[in-house]
């Protein structure tokens, strides 16, 4: 019986010890401690202070000076497919924007305008006025993205094209192309890469070989090339 | 004669005020721009889940004004799968900025049920839609920065709220050994308890210093 008793004592603590711990749940704690920490008024006192930081973006400004595809060259006299100045001509014509060597002209101006930045190009699918069958962009050389189908690998097949882009000393022009994901930039080639530090400019021209035969009988073709920053 | 000298004078401060006038048609250019710090998700994301990334900060650094577009490309080194595209939403498709403004794009990742397990990397690529026509060829900008999270295992919905509190777990506890008790005396047994009067040890037994 005694026994017993001591039982439902026992059992009486608990359920005090419960509504206990109950209602110190419903209190809120951390507002108490938030309250008494806080100054009183006048007791406060702050200093205004400003920071500059370096500029922490990434970017690329292109500007060219006087760019436009010329001097156009190659094609079938007899086709009368011919080249001319500023119209390719088929099979696998052959037009420039500037022109490279030692008294070359480089109209594009590239720059890395935000921190450094590995500077990538590539090109795209070129997009016919009539809105019908692109061209695509192949590649020369031993491990091309998209292997140029004419003259052994050498020239663009049917309904495709080739782009280089180049720099001084016709950096670029023995390349195997522009593809259609970016690349490392021939102009800003060193020996980290194609990592260029903020400011630094390089001067471009860019290539243009077209396909062995066209399916679209479009005479105004759209091609857009693209410079990216990219982290190292 | 005389009219002639009259129009060459005339023509020199008209070209003088056209280059004045238009500085900027001649040294036009395209440019954009995007934050170094990769885009990073907080925490684990788990498959079937949708998170909002930090947003991306984008600048317009060219003098014209240009509609810049968010999308994840992978063009840097680094280790986990790709991400797919269709995963990685901007909360605006195209922004319009002028020249040097600047905007940040809210973006949300969305990790569809079937998603792969691990570590991922891949860039979002700020493109900029200002070009520039060079004879029949756009030149166009684009600019990265680095995208990282991780899939992990997912949780079950309200598996934590499903547990008992702590409160529970008490209670259950005094009420179980209650009745545990109870039933041990139907039963018969009984626990007896006794107390023996303390001693001071083995040097108590014999009694006092001799």
């Amino acid at each position: 019986m005694r026994l017993l008793r001591d039982f439902w004592r026992l059992i009486l603590i608990g359920i005090g010890l419960l509504v206990l711990l109950a209602a110190c749940g419903g209190v809120k704690l951390g507002q108490l401690v938030s309250e008494t920490v806080k100054p009183a008024n006048g007791d406060s006192s702050s200093l205004s202070m400003s920071l500059h930081t370096v500029p922490t973006v990434r970017s690329v400004t292109v500007s060219p000076k006087k760019a436009k595809f010329g001097n156009c060259t190659g094609g079938a006299t007899n086709a009368n497919t011919v080249s001319q100045n500023k119209a390719l001509g088929f099979p696998n014509g052959t037009c420039w924007v500037g022109s490279p060597g030692d008294n070359g002209v480089l109209p594009v101006v590239v720059t890395n305008t935000g921190i450094a930045a590995n500077i990538k190009v590539n090109g795209a699918d070129a997009v016919p006025g009539d809105g019908g069958t692109s061209w695509v962009l192949c590649n020369t050389g031993q491990n091309p993205a998209v292997a140029c189908t004419s003259n052994n690998g050498k020239s663009p097949g049917l309904n495709q094209y080739l782009l280089r882009n180049f720099g001084l000393d016709r950096a670029g022009l023995e390349g195997p192309g522009l593809t259609n994901s970016p690349t490392c930039d021939v102009a800003f080639r060193g020996e980290s890469g194609c990592m260029a530090k903020s400011g630094v400019a390089k001067t471009e021209g860019i290539e243009l070989v077209g396909p062995s035969a066209s399916a679209d009988i479009s005479t105004h073709w759209h091609i857009t090339i693209t410079w990216t920053p990219v982290p190292d | 004669m005389q009219r002639r000298r009259l129009a060459a004078i005339a023509t020199l401060p008209m070209a003088g005020f056209l280059l004045l006038a238009f500085p900027a048609a001649a040294a036009a250019s395209i440019g954009v721009g995007i934050q170094v710090g990769p885009v990073r998700l907080a925490g684990i994301a788990h498959a079937g889940q949708t998170y909002d990334l930090p947003p991306v900060y984008v600048v317009n650094t060219g003098t014209e004004p240009e509609t810049v577009r968010l999308e994840v490309q992978r063009l840097s080194r680094g280790t986990g799968r790709d991400v797919p595209k269709s995963w990685f939403k901007p909360g605006q498709t195209d922004v319009h900025l002028d020249p040097k403004q600047s905007a940040t794009i809210p973006a949300q990742l969305v990790v569809p049920a079937d998603a792969t397990l691990g570590p991922y990397f891949s860039d979002v690529v700020a493109h900029g839609s200002a070009s520039i026509e060079a004879g029949q060829a756009t030149l166009g900008v684009a600019a990265a920065t680095k995208l990282q999270f991780t899939v992990g295992k997912a949780v079950p919905a309200g598996f934590w709220s499903s547990l008992p509190s702590p409160l529970v777990w008490a209670g259950g506890i005094i009420v179980l050994a209650g009745g545990g008790f109870w039933l041990a005396r139907r039963a018969g047994f009984r626990l007896r308890l006794e107390r023996t009067p303390g001693g001071y040890g083995p040097a108590d037994r014999g009694g006092g210093p001799q």
